[in-house]
């Protein structure tokens, strides 16, 4: 009895203690209402030195209207040395917390990744974990501001859906080369593989136009390749989404899966790469003008593709830019010490890509009458 | 509950080294091998599953020779006080520190992933929250285990599951590495404390119906719990390559970072996680605890028991908070590393003395 | 009433030297207006003498005593008694047998009397069950007669196997306690330790199970150590599986012991569903039983904490709501839950007719009252509700009160810690379920290792079949 009695006289005491704690108050509790929350993230030169960062905030549909007027969504931005550097000038100036833990996009300037590379500017992100690494990367050519000042044209929560224009769920088709940004960290510290990032623009009826994917070399954006060529990237490297349309002497088929294989060796102290790649298609639309069998339909397919993909190789390989990661397949080739040396090895490399399309049916309308 | 009447199986057995291995290899673990020499890292984890049940099979023949007695009195029994000193000193030794290292480690993972500013003497909650478990003993431990381990196991092995998303086979390095050059690393040796975890045993193994046998539930546990392990140094390869998963500091939970898929209704993943891997943390710490405890108990048995489970706990509770950083905790676990060798390697002492006085008692 | 034993009765009357039963009964008696102690007239052994309390007793027992046509009483008198049983007791048991509603035959000068049961109780009829409806199963449950409810177990159970220990609990109040077991099925040990445990009892009175499951030891201070239910078919159940069963005079409430953790998520009914049902009925409470007591947590954590664990889109929703509340969520939502326990509370306590109102004023008008005002969010209403709900889904009421209290234990943790602190209380729970024992098995049994006894019923439920394992030690 004695015992229950203190135990009594303890819990007592732990629970006056308990909410005294409680009225500390600090750490890591901050109220939801009391964050403003990220959505988009861009990054763009300012001038020679420092960097403006572009923040897009949703703002919540309050029941009491608060303040927001028409608009869903705020916009600032901050000249800053650093990308954090601008982060803590912006917190200075803002009536809320900060928030970037739920950012879906970040957008980073043509210009700043010509000349600074994007990892540069990004590694506070993977140091603090103030930022998912698993949010979208893209580069803007033009005026940052104006992107992120336009109401979302399509008017959904503005911002929030900036990922959705990638997902493959939503608006993603294989042009558009979603690039996480644990994908870009991933490239920097690996020699054998450089990052094709989506290049966009503004468009005029929606959010944004997709120009092309820029590839990277050293860190910095080194070129990019038209939302055509992207298509060999994905066929290459096996992402191929199953919807895709193909214009080839007339006749619009679409192309439903695809499969690479990758052979790689060394010939004559170059490396040698051979691809072969089978697609599985459909017709969606013959030519009227010139009739094509099935047969021509499939080898103009792989004539388009093959002399695409030759562009393309020589594109990168001009730079020195190894997007496919064919580099990783030289690992156990290679000493760790000759990985370095992969980007002129890639610029001597022997590519050759084949392609065996397969018709697999011509819709529900027949070929031949 | 009577302890010396507790009666555990060996599934039980089997789900407190599981928790152990859930505990211990994923703070530190990942980075240690990430940076053996040689590059093809599942050679070093088979080594060390090999190792640490090669001494498991030790220790269990120690504890066969007294059936019913824990470690520290059949050790008495076979070396006297002198070879008791030589295993219960060190031996506490190292459940200290083990204890102090992974209940900071986790308390300071805590602090760099999810709560950034909550202080370090509120995340060492766990400490005094395993105090309470082991002062309930052996028995409270298993049932706890079991409860925290159906949660536990689970949650870790579905989000390894979710972390096979995005691999990247062309980036691991090679498969066949030509020498043993990881066996060279100072990090292999220092990765021994996953395997070390059958150390435990030595205050609890007596409940078993057949000490003898005890390595067993350690195998077994060893071997389901490698996919995982596995799991936490080549996901994390395979995802970023091996370059950028060098360059971090928890590559797992890097990779559970970067998991996003449209259907996962959790988002960040690596909350979820850490905080269900405290669950195994709390187990472990109060298995080592208790091992402790017993530990000082049979050095100075008029110790109260209340009294040295809290004076472990906060002994524990102050040394985990006086570790300055998270540096020193690598060096710390490192500069350990020939204490664990040696409680390994001790048994075999044990076992070859009793045989050489049952010699010399047959010839007498 | 054979002759012989007659004469040994009317023997007991024999005046003894200082014998003064009857002054005995009158002085302990004195001050209680229903006492009655009627002059039957003389016989054999001296004047006769009829003491009762006249509330307790049952007026068709004693015919003669009320019939003045006798105008003298003889030992023929007593023949025309149709009560059940009689005795012979000295002055304590006389004045026990009359508390219990006995009849007390005796003369002036004897030390001892003749018991006579004459008691007519009070009690309800046997009714359907009021804390535990099925809605396939028997309708019956049992009442506060301690007789009745004993009749009830003997009638489910016709074996001589089943065992009844009797005994008294309380040295003012006196109650019948009864323990049911069933021989080769329970575990000796455990009934043994049950009768040490009444043996160490010391009370005043008591008046319900839930009283005495207190008494009989345990250290919780808050789950309930054993079930406590009012249906003959569960006890049943529960003595099959080698559990013991306490019946307990003036409660319709039966203990069922040992309990474990798991069995207060099992509903009466489930025993009579096809098995996949009764799974799926049992995962639904339990996961009734993780929401109603992480849910609030788990709305705090996610909306001061870690509000990265959920999508954008819903911490947008929880800040619009949020917008203009002036609270932090953690008050809030202590503030809400606080106010639904109170409505709970009054609707429990009010009669039937009122508690309707209650719940339209306190739920309806309040609730969107409160919204209105803008104290607290949408969204933490429907987190409240939610708990609310999944709190009776719990099928026993003790737990439900205990889940009650706990949710505001994780609350406080969530506050603190996010999701972590959710987990870290989730861990102090199990370890405090961990260090306890229900009458010597452990109370999270199946899991872990079994204490003293133990009989694998859970699993022998599940794959309905009959299997008795024992356990060692």
């Amino acid at each position: 009895m004695k015992g229950r009695k203190k135990l009594m006289r303890w819990l007592a005491v732990l629970g006056m203690l308990v909410p005294l704690s409680l009225l500390q108050g600090c750490w890591d509790i901050r109220d939801i209402d009391n964050r403003m929350l990220v959505a988009v993230l861009g990054i763009a030169r300012e001038d020679d030195q420092g960097v403006k960062i572009w923040v897009r905030f949703p703002l919540p549909h309050s029941p009491l209207g608060i303040g927001n007027g028409d608009k869903d969504f705020l916009t600032a931005s901050q000249r800053g040395d650093t990308a954090s550097d601008a982060l803590d000038k912006l917190r200075a100036r803002m009536p809320k917390y900060l928030d970037l833990s739920q950012t879906r996009g970040i957008f980073v300037d043509r210009g700043l990744a010509e000349e600074k590379g994007v990892y540069d500017c990004l590694d506070f992100v993977v140091r603090d974990r103030m930022l998912p690494i698993n949010a979208i990367l893209a580069l803007i050519e033009g005026d940052m501001g104006q992107l992120f000042q336009r109401p979302n044209p399509s008017g959904e929560l503005s911002g929030v859906y900036t990922r959705l224009f990638f997902e493959n769920y939503a608006g993603g088709t294989p042009q558009k080369n979603k690039v996480a940004l644990w994908e870009v960290f991933s490239r920097h510290y690996n020699p054998l593989q450089q990052s094709l990032v989506p290049l966009l623009v503004k468009d005029e009826s929606f959010q944004f136009n997709l120009k092309g994917n820029a590839f990277f070399g050293n860190d910095k954006m080194v070129g990019w390749l038209t939302p055509e060529e992207t298509l060999i990237y994905e066929l290459v490297a096996d992402r191929m989404s199953p919807f895709e349309i193909e214009t080839a002497g007339g006749a619009n088929v679409k192309v439903e899966a695809s499969r690479a294989q990758i052979r790689t060796g060394w010939a004559s102290g170059k490396p040698d790469i051979r691809i072969r790649i089978r697609v599985t298609m459909k017709l969606m639309d013959s030519s009227h003008a010139s009739p094509m069998s099935t047969r021509t339909i499939e080898e103009e397919v792989n004539k388009l593709l093959e002399e695409r993909a030759v562009r393309v190789f020589a594109k990168t390989q001009a730079k020195g830019s190894d997007v496919f990661g064919f580099g990783n397949r030289y690992r156990s080739s290679l000493t760790a010490g000759q990985y370095k040396e992969w980007a002129d090895l890639y610029k001597r490399a022997s590519i050759t890509l084949k392609v065996e399309s397969n018709m697999r049916n011509v819709g529900l309308k027949l070929l031949r009458d | 509950m009577n302890d010396s009447k507790l009666r555990l199986s060996d599934a039980q057995y089997f789900i407190l080294q599981l928790a152990v291995f859930g505990a211990t290899s994923y703070f530190l673990y990942p980075y240690l091998i990430l940076h053996t020499d040689g590059g093809s890292y599942w050679m070093p984890i088979a080594t060390g599953l090999l190792a640490g049940i090669l001494g498991a099979r030790l220790f269990s023949g120690m504890m066969a020779q007294y059936p019913g007695l824990d470690a520290f009195a059949s050790v008495k029994r076979v070396l006297g006080w002198p070879g008791l000193l030589l295993f219960a000193l060190p031996y506490s030794w190292y459940a200290w520190r083990a204890m102090t290292m992974i209940a900071r480690a986790h308390a300071e993972i805590v602090s760099m992933t999810i709560l950034h500013t909550t202080p370090l003497w509120i995340l060492h909650c766990t400490i005094p929250i395993a105090t309470l478990l082991a002062a309930g003993g052996v028995a409270s431990i298993a049932r706890a285990a079991a409860v925290f381990v159906m949660v536990g196991i689970p949650v870790t092995v579905g989000i390894t599951l979710l972390g096979l998303s995005n691999l990247d086979f062309t980036l691991h390095e090679p498969w066949r590495a030509t020498d043993f050059s990881f066996l060279g690393s100072k990090t292999f040796y220092t990765s021994s404390f996953v395997w070390v975890g059958f150390l435990y045993l030595c205050s609890c193994g007596h409940h078993a119906r057949s000490p003898g046998k005890l390595w067993r539930p350690y195998a077994v546990a060893a071997l389901c719990f490698f996919p995982a392990l596995a799991g936490a140094i080549y996901l994390p390869v395979l995802t970023f390559g091996v370059g950028f998963a060098k360059a971090l500091t928890f590559p797992f939970l890097s990779k559970l970072d970067s998991i996003s898929h449209y259907w996962l209704v959790v988002e960040n993943l690596t909350a979820v996680f850490v905080s269900v891997v405290i669950l195994l943390v709390i187990l472990t710490l109060s298995l080592l605890l208790h091992s402790l405890v017993s530990a000082l108990r049979a050095l100075l048995p008029f110790l109260p028991s209340r009294f040295s489970y809290i004076a472990v706990g906060a002994g524990t509770y102050v040394s985990a908070q006086l570790i300055p950083s998270w540096e020193w905790i690598e060096k710390g676990i490192w500069a350990d590393t020939p204490v664990r060798i040696y409680l390994v390697l001790f048994p075999s002492v044990v076992w070859l003395w009793s045989r050489l006085a049952s010699g010399r008692r047959q010839r007498a | 009433m054979s002759g012989h034993r007659k004469q040994t009765l009317w023997h007991a009357l024999q005046p003894v030297p200082g014998g003064d039963l009857l002054a005995g009964l009158r002085g302990s008696f004195d001050g209680m207006a229903d006492f009655e102690a009627v002059r039957l007239g003389e016989a054999a052994p001296g004047e006769l003498y009829l003491c009762y309390l006249s509330t307790m007793v049952g007026s068709e027992h004693l015919l003669f005593s009320l019939d003045p046509a006798f105008g003298e009483a003889d030992a023929s008198l007593v023949e025309r008694y149709v009560g059940t049983k009689f005795a012979e007791g000295d002055l304590p048991a006389c004045v026990e047998a009359l508390c219990r509603g006995g009849t007390v035959l005796c003369t002036p000068s004897s030390a001892s009397g003749i018991i006579l049961e004459t008691a007519n109780w009070q009690q309800r009829n046997v009714t359907q069950p009021l804390t535990e409806n099925v809605i396939q199963g028997p309708m019956y449950a049992f009442n506060e007669s301690y007789r009745t409810n004993v009749a009830l177990m003997r009638q489910r159970m016709r074996t001589p196997k089943l065992k009844l220990w009797e005994t008294t609990i309380g040295c003012e109040t006196s109650t019948r306690a009864g323990v049911f077991y069933m021989q080769d099925l329970a575990d000796q040990g455990l009934v043994d330790r049950v009768k040490e445990r009444f043996a160490r009892i010391e009370t005043d009175g008591i008046q319900d199970t839930g009283q005495l499951l207190r008494l009989l030891g345990g250290k919780s201070l808050l789950f309930p150590l054993a079930v406590t239910t009012e249906r003959p078919d569960r006890v049943a159940g529960a003595l099959l599986g080698g559990k013991i069963a306490i019946v307990l005079d003036g409660t319709p409430l039966a203990i069922v012991a040992p309990g474990a953790f798991t069995d207060f998520w099992e509903a009466a009914e489930d025993r009579n569903l096809m098995p996949f049902i009764a799974v799926f009925l049992r995962t639904l409470r339990f996961i009734a039983l993780m929401t109603n007591l992480f849910l609030p947590g788990f709305y705090v954590a996610i909306t001061s904490v870690n509000i990265d664990v959920n999508r954008l889109e819903i911490s947008l929703a929880a800040a619009g709501s949020r917008e203009g509340v002036p609270y932090p969520v953690l008050v809030e939502t202590l503030l809400i839950l606080f106010l639904l326990d109170c409505i709970v509370e009054a609707g429990v306590r009010l009669p039937r007719t009122i508690g309707a109102t209650v719940t339209m004023v306190g739920g309806v008008v309040l609730g969107q009252a409160i919204i209105q005002a803008n104290i607290v969010s949408n969204l933490l209403v429907i987190v409240a509700a939610t708990t609310a709900l999944t709190n009776f889904i719990v099928v026993d009421y003790q737990m439900g009160l205990v889940l009650r209290v706990l949710k505001y234990f994780v609350l406080l943790g969530a506050g603190v810690l996010g999701i972590l602190g959710l987990v870290l209380c989730f861990a102090i729970m199990v370890i405090f379920l961990s260090r306890l024992e229900s009458f010597g098995v452990s109370y999270l049994s199946p899991a872990g290792p079994r204490a003293r006894v133990y009989k694998n019923e859970w699993l022998t439920r599940l794959k309905g079949t009959k299997r008795s394992k024992e356990r060692p030690g």
